[in-house]
């Protein structure tokens, strides 16, 4: 069979297909929700960044009251004044510890967060430091209100992974079917032209005017947010690129749907069809296996393990405070009263042992998350959904793994500080400083403000190469999907056999 | 949720007898599910919530440590000995006729649940506003409305986490004002060991019992999604009627 070529159904198409109404309402509706998405996701963002800002002017305004009150501290108390607590004296290291250590871990956005809101909305992007908390920091977490959290926001992620398939599936369902519907594929069967192509070139006219709309969209949508795409040049192009595998996956999927030249009802009911499966049946199927099988471990269980052990603590704390002393060969000869020593002192024997005690139950929580780290990551192979949001996230530094590892620099933190008031608390057990009310109201036994460590934000951005395997993969599969559909589109031509192509009964009505 | 249904029902039924080819039809009442059920409800979830915005959580943690810190200064310390002086009329704490530690608990712990009152007070109002301005979108769309009106009659809006939440609030007060008052009534301004309680005080306190607020409670709240949802199904029989003398016709 001779006829047109791919080329030139393909420039007819594009041209037909560019007049049609349909094609401008479903991509200006998509790249308008990119923009609304992109907008709301960006806001959320500044107003996270404007609350670490806040953090750092709290944190200096912190260091300036607790220098003020040292200075005046180390002078007499006036005649009569009250013996300065050591609540409320930062010149005594206990006091400094326990009560006035106003610290913070911060998580910086990545400049392309705006693309996935991601955990952003759940997860703290900034943690108070306590040095006698175990385990780190007491998470803040934003108010989110439980409607909107039903709900779900708007971010480009979702339109990307949710509504950019049911736009796709729409136009090629319409514009893929217009001839059979309205009864003119008999005439094109009289044509001399091969049937794949015929269908490859309409697929490809949709996908050559939906795929640089969307990806200009995508980029149109980070600029007006305030992001700038050329910050991140490469993470941006990885963007792009999982964005256009994603397309081609469903126009993959399109095609093997329109190779049954079906009805435009039909073709819709397919399509949408394979995307309720793909996209949210077994998906959700999935989630509800893995909760059974592999369920969280109980929060429950671990504020009770705690409460025991703090009952078990109270009442021994004395004997474990003193096998601390004496564990240590430098103190053993000082026979230093457990219950006299510092309080820090006392924290740094007795909070190893908390954590060593709960430690398998706290990291039961970390392993899970893990776990469903590891597990989300095979997942999104089986559902691309799942995946190319999982790698949104990622690229837009809004992932649980990015998360995970702010908690450890929080962590990793927590122990800098602990080190270092710790460190001190255990010299003075040795090296006591006697205070002489005579010389200054406060304690002065500490006075390291300045020498407290910094913590350094973290500035991991995603590398644009973790998205390449999902991205290959979406690749195959369209590949797969669109021989799969072309080879279902040839006519099968038999004599005298009882299978008849779709093509030709489609041709006959 | 039987409105709700009613109404998908009937815009179905009224849309496909309205256009001549079904994939019109089809695309049309795709459209719509795709417009009223994913992606109005969540920018009208939006919007509300930008319309009232909540402050921060480092906002409000700032407010609490600003206005009602846990540990107090040497000077709130002395301004709280100046109120507590004039209250009883001395001029040192060794006359009080209170404890004065525990007078200054029972003090400090009182203006802080104000500055609670307050601060989250006012932060759980917001939220109920963003639940309110939710719910009079609802006319833009039926998913509104239904999402509305169930999450009140099955108990699950805020409003009626909120009665929990005051509950808890109000038991911790009570608890906490228990102890102050214990504190405050062992007289212990000359030193000296302190006198210690035991259980007979804390059999005083009775367990947390907590009470869930009938369904009627929330009727306000039902109004503005059964307007909007009895709205719709006018809107939708209207629709189905016209359609229906057109067939006819």
């Amino acid at each position: 069979m001779t006829g047109p070529d791919f080329a030139g159904l393909f420039a007819w198409d594009v041209r037909r297909v560019g007049r049609s109404p349909l094609l401008w309402t479903v991509l200006g509706a998509l790249v308008a929700l990119l923009v609304w998405g992109a907008t709301s996701t960006a806001a959320l963002h500044r107003a996270q960044t404007a609350a670490q800002a806040r953090i750092v002017t709290s944190e200096a305004a912190w260091l300036r009251d607790v220098k003020s009150r040292a200075e005046r501290y180390s002078r007499p108390a006036l005649p009569g004044a009250p013996e300065l607590p050591t609540w409320q004296d930062p010149t005594d290291l206990g006091g400094f510890g326990r009560f006035f250590l106003f610290a913070h871990t911060l998580k910086p956005h990545a400049p392309l967060s705006p693309v996935a809101i991601g955990v952003s909305e759940t997860a703290p992007s900034w943690i108070q430091v306590k040095l006698n908390t175990a385990f780190a920091g007491e998470p803040s977490y934003d108010f989110t209100n439980p409607r909107g959290a039903a709900l779900g926001t708007i971010d480009p992620a979702f339109v990307i992974v949710y509504l950019l398939p049911i736009g796709l599936l729409l136009l090629f369902a319409l514009l893929g079917t217009a001839e059979r519907d309205h009864g003119m594929l008999p005439m094109i069967a009289a044509q001399p032209l091969w049937p794949p192509v015929w269908l490859a070139a309409r697929v490809a006219a949709i996908l050559a005017w939906s795929v640089p709309v969307v990806l200009f969209g995508l980029v149109l949508a980070l600029t007006i947010a305030g992001a700038v795409p050329l910050a991140a040049p490469g993470v941006m192009a990885a963007g792009l690129a999982l964005v256009l595998a994603y397309m081609l996956f469903w126009a993959g999927i399109a095609t093997i749907a329109l190779a049954r030249w079906p009805s435009a009802s039909e073709a819709l009911s397919a399509m949408l069809g394979g995307w309720f499966v793909i996209a949210i049946g077994l998906p959700a199927i999935a989630n509800v296996a893995i909760a059974a099988f592999a369920p969280p471990p109980s929060r429950t269980g671990y504020v009770e393990a705690q409460r025991g052990y703090a009952d078990w603590l109270a009442s021994r704390e004395t004997a474990v405070v003193a096998a601390g002393l004496a564990a240590d060969p430098a103190l053993r000869p000082l026979h230093l009263a457990p219950d006299k020593i510092n309080d820090l002192a006392r924290f740094s024997i007795v909070m190893p042992k908390t954590e060593r005690r709960l430690g398998p139950l706290h990291d039961a929580f970390r392993r899970y998350r893990e776990a469903q780290l590891g597990l989300s990551g095979a997942v999104g192979y089986m559902f691309p959904p799942l995946g190319v949001m999982t790698a949104l996230n990622t690229l837009a530094g809004t992932d649980d793994a990015r998360q995970l590892r702010f908690e450890a620099a929080t962590r990793s933190y927590q122990q800098q500080l602990r080190a270092y008031l710790y460190g001190i608390a255990w010299h003075q057990l040795a090296h006591p400083i006697r205070h002489d009310p005579a010389k200054s109201q406060g304690q002065m036994n500490f006075a390291g403000f300045d020498a407290l460590p910094r913590y350094i934000p973290m500035r991991d951005g995603a590398s644009p190469l973790v998205v390449l395997p999902t991205v290959g993969w979406l690749l195959l599969l369209a590949s797969v999907a669109f021989a799969a559909g072309l080879s279902r589109a040839r006519p099968v031509i038999r004599h005298g056999g009882h299978r008849t192509s779709t093509y030709r009964a489609a041709m006959l009505g | 949720m039987t409105a709700y249904l009613g109404i998908l029902a009937t815009l179905g039924i009224a849309v496909s007898a309205a256009l001549p080819r079904t994939r019109l039809a089809l695309t049309l009442l795709f459209g719509a599910w795709l417009l009223f059920a994913l992606v109005l409800p969540r920018l009208a979830s939006e919007r509300s919530d930008d319309a009232h915005p909540l402050p921060s959580s480092q906002q409000v943690q700032q407010a609490l440590l600003d206005r009602a810190p846990a540990y107090w200064t040497p000077e709130s310390s002395a301004e709280h000995y100046r109120t507590l002086f004039t209250r009883y009329g001395v001029g040192r704490r060794e006359d009080m006729p209170v404890d004065a530690r525990g007078a200054e608990l029972d003090l400090a712990e009182r203006r802080s649940h104000r500055v609670f009152d307050q601060v989250l007070g006012g932060f759980y109002d917001q939220v109920e506003r963003q639940d309110r301005a939710f719910a009079r979108l609802a006319v833009i769309s039926p998913a509104i409305a239904a999402t509305a009106a169930s999450a009140t009659v099955t108990g699950g809006d805020f409003t009626q986490h909120r009665t929990f939440v005051d509950a808890a609030e109000r038991y911790r007060r009570a608890l906490v004002n228990r102890m102050n008052a214990a504190v405050t009534a062992h007289v212990h301004n000359h030193g000296g060991p302190r006198p210690v309680d035991d259980r007979r005080l804390w059999e005083q306190v009775p367990p947390f019992a907590y009470v869930s607020p009938r369904v009627d409670g929330g009727t306000a709240r039902l109004v503005m999604p059964a307007i909007a949802l009895a709205l719709w199904a006018m809107l939708a029989w209207v629709l189905l009627i016209v359609s229906a003398r057109r067939m006819r016709a």
